[in-house]
């Protein structure tokens, strides 16, 4: 039972966090330093495993390879990022830190998922502490985004639920990685189950046309959580949907196939498209997340090893550029939850270094060359291509295009000289905003000029084809 | 990788810390600094060429990969480094000579309030040489390529502030992205085919190539354009005669010895590509022996004392090419080593002339220097005597070996263009050198002044004098050297070193002769000026250089600056205008688009429902 020690830690540090909270209601920053710790223990207690035998474990329902744990390192990235980003804030509740780990034990649940139900609990375990998190400044916008967002998703897991179970109608097991070995006979019962599924799926990842609550809840939301939502929850929902229909599917390729790359256009049309008149910087992002669920519905789309390795590789610099926008906007909002396009005004003049790590993000969002943006956007791109399916490749070449707009608008307002906008006055750093921002600008640039070490990495990790002979 | 890695990091850690520290340190340890680590990177190549000469004959090759750069999905590259006999002698040339030419600018720098930035970009210049020298595949090559392009503009243009300088860098490297671009697409013509940058392995490929096809003509000329380029072959040579606008320990180091070889050590390198060009070898040879009589006649009536000798440098590489392109090899790389070594030398002489007479360099105020400066005479005479092939000095082994393999070869004209280049040679070389050491002083003030230059220049000269003396016999050894490099593969008939038939020496060594005392009778015994004839016909054109300047002017600038206005103006415009509709248009649609996001968790969930329907529509069909 070794293989799940990452996600014990993690939990255990979340019951503590809560038990501390509770018991040294006065102590600074106690939750948050263990489960920081608890976080920190788990990525090194799962690269430590990376050397593992793939192997099921759990009656078949977990599988431990270098797949679920790039997805723990992943994730975990996510989770000390967005703690980071509400550190020393005690109005978003002492509560913060467990919620936040309990997430993300759901999204390393996802990761290591061979069953339905596992995914259902992983889903699940993500979804509630975020309706949570959402309200936790309990203002009326916070309010709104919880409440949407959670009659939504309860909309959508029934859906997921109900596919799943049609799913087990179809072939007497809910074990997917023994799918290709059933899946054969075309049945519309499995069909069904499947489609069903993907909307659930879809709707956690934000695909259009399933994506309507993405700009209404990481507007309301707090800054840190806006940020796990976007970076761990994507992450989440992207490889589980990989695992699932490129292993558990890869017999109805020329199908599922071309259904995932009518979305993949859609959504990366439509999400950079409505992004571009945003004022408010948070529902851009949003707007972006949804752009961005697009390309990495490409990778799927593909049907192909390229594929895969192309979307996994695509999360890491998408991350990194989340951090250092997300983290620039957490410095600007102060006590605040709103930054809109105009408080960004002369901070190319006052704050010059702030104002490059926004550049370096948004650049990586538009795929500008020397940021990791641009590699991810080249191999999805190139793994199109190999594909031979020129569609995909001016999908994305569209939604790049169009992306740029609206990533370019808010970094005009950086240079405009005439005022400096109050919030960028009186903004003031801090260490724990300095620490993920440093660690962004380093990695995006990084994977930008020497992407070959996360290559091999992902090359290594996305090859979980291993299961087909099991 | 027995120190090839020091090798190349040594002066690029000179460079950082010389630029990070230069405004904090005293600025006289700038200089130290930087010829210290240079000494060390030179010890280190010549340990590393001796480890070398303890392997195996056929096995002389020391190999490795720095790390490897794109991966990708697709092919691989890695930046490679390569070390075999022939980059051996690149590097000991680019490391000794540098190593003289750094130590020397200790002196000839020390009154430049700017010599930190001077020598941090001189070392800066020594990193990427080698870079391209071991360069392990054609990708970093072009890299290291077109870092010396950059370290060679900025030190042209080092002192900034004249305007002259300004316009000579700028000239240098718009023509060198000329030959940059060219590489590019020879190098992208070869990775398309090969599938592979490597020189392993494109060499592999090329033994068993059939030769003279359309593909390999069209490669070989792009690579040979990019040589052209850097090493300043006729119609692209008009930026190096205007770089000497750099400081004289540049011109001699960059425009002299090292960077404008780059060209030479391509075309070797890529000997058997050559061999698959027939046509392109022949036009290499052709080039070269018209670049040679070209800039000779060229330099016959130059005023200034660093314009003589770019002439003979672009006439010198002219010969270098000439013995590519008939397949000598080994005489082309000996001729580049004895030119390394008497070139530098003539350059650093000059450079302590130029020092002594406090800046000037026009032959009209020169005159009878000998007397003060006995050690600088001595070896500008000995390389003098190099340069004109009068034996037993190092310039008569290298050209006779040339010449004697162009006439073997069959090529006749070609070997009648350089026997009388090597009479000119001789005649302009000596016309320098009496001219400036020699006769009255024509400027008694700037005689009175004059004074031999401190030890730390005169040693460095004196050294290289010594080389320019007994460099030609390295012959033999350099032949046993490098008959490896050159065997490995098919096609290098005569790339070993021949004798020409004797009668072709002695009209060489007589017309060199003849040359001298032509010279001496007119600039000693008659005492001509060294303005005399440059109004009347010919002397304006040589002086001129017949005008390629003029003739790039009218052929390729004025066109393009039309051809630029029109785009500018027309052509522009109308971009922008499509770019500015195009992201109205995107704005509209998005505006459009937007009343759909109503806010209504009822208006979010009947979405759902119309994409589940279609989805489920969609697998349906499937079944």
């Amino acid at each position: 039972m070794g293989y799940l020690i990452p996600e014990v830690l993690l939990a255990g540090g979340a019951l503590l966090a809560l038990l501390a909270v509770a018991m040294l209601p006065n102590a600074k920053n106690l939750g948050s330093w263990i489960v920081l710790l608890a976080m920190l223990a788990a990525g090194v207690d799962a690269a430590s495993m990376w050397g593992v035998t793939a192997k099921l474990i759990m009656s078949d329902t977990m599988a431990i390879d270098k797949y679920s744990i790039l997805v723990t390192e992943f994730v975990l990235l996510a989770g000390a990022s967005s703690l980071l980003l509400a550190w020393n804030a005690d109005r978003f509740g002492a509560e913060l830190p467990p919620l936040m780990a309990i997430s993300v034990l759901g999204m390393m649940t996802l990761g290591t998922a061979a069953n339905l139900m596992v995914v259902f609990v992983g889903i699940e375990l993500l979804s509630l502490p975020l309706y949570i998190l959402a309200a936790s400044t309990r203002t009326r916008a916070g309010g709104e985004a919880a409440l949407k967002y959670l009659l939504l998703g309860a909309f959508s897991s029934g859906i997921l639920l109900f596919g799943m179970a049609l799913l087990y109608g179809a072939t007497s097991s809910l074990t997917f990685v023994v799918y290709p070995a059933i899946t054969a006979a075309n049945t519309w019962l499995l069909w069904s189950g499947l489609g069903l599924v993907l909307v659930g799926i879809a709707f956690k990842l934000a695909i259009v046309p399933f994506h309507m609550w993405v700009p209404d809840v990481y507007e309301g939301s707090p800054t840190p959580v806006t940020h796990l939502m976007a970076f761990g929850t994507k992450v989440g929902a992207a490889i589980i949907l990989l695992r699932l229909l490129a292993f558990g599917f890869y017999g109805q390729d020329g199908s599922w196939g071309t259904l995932i790359g009518y979305l993949a256009v859609l959504t990366m049309i439509v999400g950079n498209l409505l992004a571009v008149p945003q004022l408010n910087l948070k529902r851009l992002l949003g707007y972006s997340g949804i752009g961005h669920a697009g390309f990495l519905l490409v990778g799927i789309a593909t049907h192909s090893v390229d594929g895969a390795n192309a979307m996994m590789f695509y999360l890491l610099p998408y991350g990194l550029a989340a951090m250092a926008v997300f983290g620039v906007l957490r410095l600007i909002e102060g006590q605040g939850d709103e930054v809109t396009l105009s408080d960004l005004r002369g901070m190319a003049y006052r704050r010059p270094w702030l104002a490059a790590v926004l550049i370096v993000g948004m650049l990586s969002f538009a795929g500008i060359p020397l940021t990791g943006g641009f590699v991810g956007k080249f191999f999805l791109l190139q793994a199109a291509l190999f594909a031979s399916q020129p569609g995909l490749a001016v999908g994305i070449v569209v939604g790049t295009l169009v992306g740029l707009f609206a990533y370019l608008r808010p970094l005009q307002m950086l240079f405009q000289r005439t005022e400096v906008s109050a919030k960028v006055q009186h903004l003031r750093w801090s260490v724990a905003g300095a620490v993920v921002l440093g660690v962004a600008v380093v990695g995006t640039i990084g994977i930008g000029v020497y992407p070959a070490p996360l290559v091999h990495i992902v090359s290594q990790s996305a090859n979980f084809y291993w299961l087909t002979g099991g | 990788m027995q120190g090839l890695t020091e090798i190349l990091l040594l002066p690029l850690f000179g460079a950082v810390t010389i630029g990070a520290f230069k405004s904090l340190a005293p600025k006289r340890y700038a200089g130290i600094w930087a010829s210290v680590l240079l000494v060390a990177s030179f010890v280190l190549a010549v340990l590393a060429d001796v480890h070398l000469a303890e392997l195996a004959a056929g096995h002389r090759v020391i190999s490795g990969t720095l790390f490897n750069w794109a991966t990708g999905f697709g092919p691989k590259i890695a930046w490679n480094i390569y070390l075999d006999p022939l980059s051996g002698i690149w590097l000991l040339v680019i490391t000794g000579v540098g190593a003289l030419i750094h130590i020397y600018s200790n002196g000839y720098m020390h009154d430049d309030p700017d010599r930190g930035r001077f020598f941090g970009y001189l070392n800066f210049f020594i990193f990427s040489m080698l870079l391209l020298v071991l360069a392990g595949n054609l990708l970093v090559l072009l890299i290291g390529w077109g870092l010396v392009g950059l370290a060679s503009y900025l030190l042209i243009g080092f002192w900034y502030q004249r305007p002259s300088a300004v316009q000579a860098a700028k000239k240098a490297f718009v023509m060198n992205t000329i030959g940059d671009v060219a590489i590019l697409i020879g190098l992208a013509l070869l990775y398309f085919r090969f599938h592979t940058v490597t020189y392993a392995g494109l060499f592999s490929t090329f033994a068993h190539a059939t030769p003279n096809t359309a593909y390999f003509e069209w490669t070989a000329v792009l690579l040979f354009i990019g040589a052209m380029a850097k090493s300043a072959q006729f119609p692209l040579n008009g930026w190096l005669v205007d770089a000497m606008e750099g400081p004289t320990p540049v011109s001699a180091l960059i425009h002299a010895a090292t960077m404008v070889t780059a060209g030479v050590y391509l075309m070797a390198r890529l000997y058997p590509l050559l061999r698959l060009a027939p046509d392109v070898a022949y036009a290499i040879a052709a080039i070269g022996a018209f670049t040679a009589i070209y800039a000779a006649s060229s330099a016959f009536f130059q005023q200034d004392i660093k314009k003589v000798l770019a002439y003979s440098t672009l006439s010198q590489l002219g010969y270098m090419f000439l013995a590519l392109g008939v397949g000598a090899y080994t005489a082309g790389v000996f001729h580049f080593m004895t030119h390394a070594f008497f070139k530098a030398c003539l350059f650093l002489a000059a450079g302590s002339v130029i020092h002594a007479l406090g800046g000037e360099q026009d032959l009209n105020q020169m005159g009878g220097l000998y007397k003060k400066m006995p050690w600088t005479t001595a070896s500008f005479l000995a390389a003098t005597l190099a340069i004109s092939g009068i034996p037993p000095f190092a310039g008569f082994y290298s050209k006779e070996a040339i010449l004697g393999q162009v006439f073997n070869s069959g090529h006749g004209l070609l070997w009648i263009v350089g026997v009388i280049t090597a009479g000119m040679t001789s005649f302009y070389m000596f016309r320098l050198f009496l001219l400036t050491f020699f006769g009255a002083p024509r400027n008694k003030k700037l005689y009175d002044h004059a004074h031999e230059a401190p030890a730390v220049m005169t040693v460095p000269v004196v050294i290289l004098g010594i080389l320019a003396v007994i460099g030609g016999f390295f012959g033999s050894w350099l032949n046993g050297w490098l008959a490896p490099v050159f065997r490995m593969y098919p096609g290098a008939s005569h790339a070993a070193l021949e004798a020409g038939p004797v009668f072709g020496t002695v009209i060489t060594v007589g017309l060199a002769v003849l040359a001298f005392f032509i010279a001496y009778w007119l600039y000693v015994l008659k005492r001509t000026a060294a303005k005399a004839g440059i109004s009347t016909w010919p002397g304006k054109w040589m002086l001129a250089a017949y005008g390629v300047d003029t003739g790039w002017r009218n052929v390729a600038i004025l066109p393009i600056q039309v051809v630029g206005t029109w785009f500018r103006d027309r052509i522009d415009q109308g971009i922008l205008a499509a770019v500015v509709g195009v992201a109205n248009g995107i704005w509209l649609w998005a505006e459009d688009l937007r009343p759909v996001q109503s806010g209504y968790v009822r208006r979010y969930g009947l979405s759902i429902m119309v994409g589940l329907g279609v989805i489920l529509a969609y697998c349906l069909t499937r079944v």
